[in-house]
């Protein structure tokens, strides 16, 4: 069943924002609204981790605001990725969402070998061919 | 004869960026990350030219700095520079769906996945502290980085090993395990390039590790 990607959020080691794209179709969501999403998604994140002793590193929901359900991913490095997404009816499938979470993490580990990019440096991404394959990730989902 | 199947033209894989952005072009190498897990001989990068850079880089840094502490420092931080990259990298692909929260996992994945990744072999030996409980030392019998080093006489100290401790530094500080980790040369009779990589991990890593174990 096709859903809709509302936002992308990558946030570094240090629960900094390093990327939150807004990818709502005809801006129907507010950009504070995302981030505000990812802010606390950060909470439910940190407690998931500290509770389960399994070290797996899709993360499944996190939780569900109204019409909205939001998904995370932590990497070994402690790198989180958020997925928010539009409840349908049908359940989404972790499959599918472990599969976006991989071409996030494919397009983010493309960026940190670049010797140029810094990931310490607590900035935010602003690489085009990373927010390229973000954008192709947002589309890929909602055909 | 056979054919390879993409050519390898350049010894020296191009940057991942570079190739991201040419994957629509087909014909070329497909992006890095979407390669065989299986290295062929063609990704290898001969070991002469690796030597070259390597040379080029002690003597950038000797000119660059003042004393041994200092150049071990910089030769550090040329490894935490290949380290914090290459750990993205290697954890993307061989520890799919699965992370390392405990010390020891973390450790025998820096002794044999990321010694083989960059070296081709896995280290010589992994051995825990007798004096303090939060020391553990890698070492390697003949680390390949330093093969082609002589070290004169008046610097005996220096360790060029030091490059190889910063990529562990880089590895245990990105996984979550802050560590000072340092290099020195026990060279013996059978090995005399033996290097072993000291790591003293930060007080909170062992409360950490008390947490985890079984009441």
């Amino acid at each position: 069943m096709p859903f809709d990607v509302i936002c992308i959020a990558v946030i570094g080691k240090t629960n900094n924002p390093l990327y939150i794209k807004n990818c709502s179709r005809n801006a129907a969501y507010p950009d504070l609204k995302c981030h505000y999403i990812a802010h606390t998604a950060i909470d439910l994140v940190e407690e998931k981790i500290s509770t389960t002793k399994q070290a797996d590193q899709y993360l499944g929901l996190l939780y569900a605001l109204e019409e909205l359900a939001v998904f995370g991913y932590i990497t070994n490095t402690r790198v989180k990725f958020i997925i928010v997404t539009s409840l349908t009816d049908a359940a989404i499938k972790d499959q599918e969402m472990k599969a976006l979470f991989r071409k996030i993490h494919n397009a983010y580990v493309a960026l940190v070998s670049n010797p140029f990019w810094d990931p310490d440096a607590q900035r935010v991404i602003s690489s085009p061919n990373f927010d390229r394959a973000i954008a192709q990730v947002a589309a890929g989902s909602s055909s | 004869m056979s054919f390879p199947a993409y050519h390898a033209t350049v010894p020296v894989q191009s940057s991942p960026l570079q190739s991201v952005s040419r994957a629509s072009s087909h014909g070329r190498r497909p992006p890095i990350l979407e390669r065989n897990l299986v290295k062929g001989r063609s990704n290898e990068v001969s070991l002469s030219a690796y030597a070259f850079l390597f040379c080029e880089m002690l003597s950038y840094a000797t000119k660059k700095s003042s004393g041994i502490q200092d150049m071990e420092k910089k030769l550090s931080d040329f490894g935490y520079r290949v380290g914090i990259r290459s750990l993205e990298l290697l954890v993307f692909r061989d520890r799919p769906n699965r992370r390392d929260t405990r010390l020891l996992n973390t450790l025998s994945f820096i002794h044999t996945n990321v010694w083989k990744t960059l070296f081709g072999r896995a280290a010589d030996s992994l051995e825990k502290g007798t004096d303090n409980e939060d020391e553990y030392m890698i070492s390697d019998n003949e680390p390949n980085v330093t093969k082609f080093i002589a070290v004169p006489k008046d610097m005996n100290q220096l360790s060029c090993g030091a490059f190889i401790g910063g990529i562990v530094e880089a590895v245990l500080y990105g996984c979550g395990f802050p560590a000072k980790v340092s290099a020195h040369s026990t060279g013996s009779d059978q090995f005399p390039l033996r290097t072993t990589i000291l790591m003293k991990f930060d007080k909170s890593v062992l409360l950490r590790e008390k947490g985890f174990e079984p009441r």
